[in-house]
């Protein structure tokens, strides 16, 4: 197996239920090792640093970000898929594809990281409007905040690869029709996360 | 080993059978047959059909024996049922 094929398509060989195992303990170990560090995945799309809180909350997170995204795409392969797909293979590829998740929230734990975010959180927090920010000085800790933002950024990318790569080969999908359903269905999902989060803060 | 030619090497239509002969009477027999529908496939999708019927048509147990997931495995399937579509013959 080609390092490529490792990394974008390893639904070739990893599937239905090895698949969700695996995926459902990145989901959980990406929520465990974000709850000290207040990284929330507030969102399909989403990764934002905020407060900390119980360890149950972040996994929560997770698990509906990987749910509104699998059941929306489940819909509309059925839709609009020709070919006589397992569900099980759907849902356990869409949590698996959210393993970068897991390299985001360890990249995080860099040291500076967090400081820069919160001096940069509070620079920004209270301003009246047309007043211009005190940003925090340029110095290590933006180098390594810039750099992990960089690589968070790349591993957002590279999950909506795995996503749109699980989605298109479970349902034996190609072309522009495919590439379409799966835009809308990611922007409805990530919809549907944001709302299905916001109620679950009413919890904390 | 010889393969099985199935497409005309000058104009890549599907060849037909125009002479059958008995090898132990030598007894031969002409006219145009039409290749029988699996016989037209490639080497590859015989073998993977040989394999599905061998495991009894199950998807999981090839996904198995081939050590790939079960999707690749339905969607080799998926390439083979188009391949057996009639073609709209050519005008």
């Amino acid at each position: 197996m080609k390092l490529s094929q490792i990394l974008f398509h390893p639904f070739v060989r990893i599937a239905g239920g090895t698949s969700l195992a695996l995926g459902l303990a990145a989901i959980v170990l990406a929520g465990l090792i974000g709850a000290p560090q207040g990284l929330h995945f507030d969102g399909v799309l989403d990764t934002h640093a905020g407060k900390s809180g119980p360890w149950w909350f972040f996994v929560s997170e997770g698990l509906i970000d990987w749910l509104s995204l699998a059941v929306l795409l489940l819909i509309a392969g059925r839709i609009i898929s020709k070919t006589a797909f397992r569900s099980i293979d759907l849902l356990g590829t869409q949590a698996f594809a959210r393993w970068p998740t897991v390299l985001t929230v360890l990249a995080c734990l860099t040291p500076g990281f967090h400081r820069f975010s919160e001096a940069l959180t509070k620079s920004i927090i209270g301003l009246k409007p047309g007043q211009i920010p005190q940003l925090p000085p340029a110095g290590p800790d933006a180098v390594v905040f810039g750099l992990v933002t960089l690589f968070m950024l790349a591993c957002t990318v590279w999950m909506v690869a795995l996503m749109w790569k699980a989605f298109s080969y479970c349902c034996n999908l190609r072309g522009g029709k495919a590439v379409g359903t799966f835009v809308i269905t990611l922007l409805l999902a990530e919809l549907l996360s944001k709302v299905l989060i916001g109620q679950l803060f009413k919890l904390l | 080993m010889k393969r099985f030619p199935v497409t005309c090497p000058s104009c890549e239509h599907r060849l037909q059978v125009k002479r059958l002969a008995c090898d132990h009477c030598g007894t031969e027999v002409e006219g145009i047959y039409p290749l029988p529908v699996l016989a037209a496939l490639s080497a590859e999708d015989q073998a993977f059909i040989c394999d599905f019927v061998k495991a009894s048509g199950s998807l999981k147990e090839m996904a198995a024996l081939l050590k790939v997931s079960y999707p690749t495995v339905r969607n080799r399937l998926d390439e083979v049922i188009a391949k057996l579509q009639p073609t709209p013959p050519t005008p």
